[in-house]
């Protein structure tokens, strides 16, 4: 059923006469809700890790720190925003009782992942990137030394969100919230 | 907030500018002391010891002790506040010992993880029930959530179209925030028909592997 609406979903097609195929693996979120999830061992143990630094999640909160208004951000479904390169689609083939699909976005399962996320982030956002923002991985903070400025420091940011087609989360956004109240989030 | 705060034990000692910063938060501790602070003492911690060196400014190696006992209270202390994750307060457990003697910090906190409450909501819910298209949920413990008093600002059609905003700001920057959110309500995505997809020309991803 889940395989049925990730096609809906356009995140994955069928797939015949694949080179590369994983099993599938149902996980229980703790939410109660069922997640798929493809088992890449194999394929994850044949490329190279990427080398991309990531950033430290001690440096968001370092440079975050002393800004008076921040506004969390999160990119909906955010890795599936990632299309894979057309040619290596077809190794993310994963069986299922009907049939082989393989992934047309980026998966989570994928070793490179986050490497790729973090480096799209960095290009999007080139040039706000410690100035108005922070990025590690999937969170998103839009800083304003002073209150009354953030609301340019978000028109900023959604104008790159808009030309690179990104969406948001707005479930997982928090917007204006005091620098301090973000800090004691950190700490507890 | 810069003070002057000096570490010592009996005649040895050094003393360090530090910079503060205070946060209104329930928690067992003082003050966490920071990357910054540690790496300007020279320290060196160990976990398992419970114990901190670093020279002192006359040369000779300061040892700071945790006291094991405190260090359970504060624990069992740590436990009462929230309910939180459980790897959470294990890395919590093993900041205490940082807490005795008057200790300071920079402005560096440490911890990632954060207060486990409604962050498990909807994402799928628009396109099924039952399943989460969200690969994260799993690992979503620490996904931010705030004590500020929150509201929720409408940015489409539905009554689900919402998005939270913290409150105690001035009317005119919520106002601003609020028009600019509105202005650009087309880049929040409901369900992944509205996610149009990155160009795969600026980015995609590639496995390095040959077919």
């Amino acid at each position: 059923m889940e395989v049925a609406q990730l096609a809906r979903a356009e995140f994955i097609r069928e797939l015949v006469y694949n080179t590369w195929l994983a099993n599938v693996v149902m996980v229980k979120k703790s939410n109660g809700k069922w997640r798929i999830c493809v088992d890449y061992t194999d394929l994850n143990k044949a490329y190279l890790k990427d080398i991309y630094p990531l950033p430290s999640i001690d440096r968001l909160v370092d440079n975050t720190s002393g800004y008076e208004l921040l506004s969390v951000l999160d990119a909906y479904s955010e890795y599936n925003q990632i299309r894979m390169y057309t040619p290596d689609k077809d190794k993310t083939a994963f069986m299922t009782d009907r049939s082989n699909y393989c992934y047309r976005v980026m998966l989570f399962g994928l070793k490179n992942a986050d490497t790729t996320y973090q480096r799209l982030m960095d290009k999007i956002f080139q040039g706000l990137l410690g100035r108005t923002m922070e990025v590690y991985v999937d969170d998103m903070v839009v800083k304003s030394v002073k209150a009354k400025g953030q609301a340019a420091d978000l028109e900023a940011v959604f104008d790159r969100v808009r030309k690179h087609d990104l969406r948001l989360n707005p479930e997982k956004c928090f917007f204006r919230v005091w620098g301090g109240k973000f800090l004691s989030f950190m700490i507890t | 907030m810069d003070l002057l705060t000096t570490f010592e034990v009996g005649q040895a000692y050094k003393t360090l500018m530090v910079r503060y910063i205070l946060v209104d938060a329930d928690t067992s501790y003082n003050l966490l002391i920071g990357r910054c602070t540690l790496n300007q003492l020279g320290a060196v911690v160990s976990t398992p010891h419970m114990a901190m060196k670093f020279a002192a400014l006359n040369g000779t190696i300061i040892t700071i002790k945790a006291d094991p006992k405190e260090a359970q209270q504060c624990y069992m202390y740590s436990l009462k506040i929230t309910p939180y994750s459980l790897k959470t307060i294990e890395e919590r457990a093993t900041q205490i010992e940082e807490l005795e003697t008057p200790l300071a910090e920079c402005n560096n906190v440490v911890l990632e993880g954060g207060q486990q409450s409604e962050t498990e909501t909807v994402t799928g819910d628009t396109i099924g029930d039952g399943v989460d298209l969200d690969p994260r949920a799993e690992f979503e413990e620490g996904r931010p959530t705030f004590d500020e008093p929150m509201t929720t600002v409408r940015l489409g059609a539905g009554f689900h179209h919402v998005t939270r905003m913290g409150l105690r700001t001035h009317k005119q920057v919520r106002d601003d925030v609020e028009r600019v959110l509105i202005s650009n309500s087309d880049l929040f995505a409901w369900s992944p028909t509205d996610m149009p997809g990155i160009d795969p020309g600026f980015m995609c991803h590639r496995l390095a592997l040959l077919p």
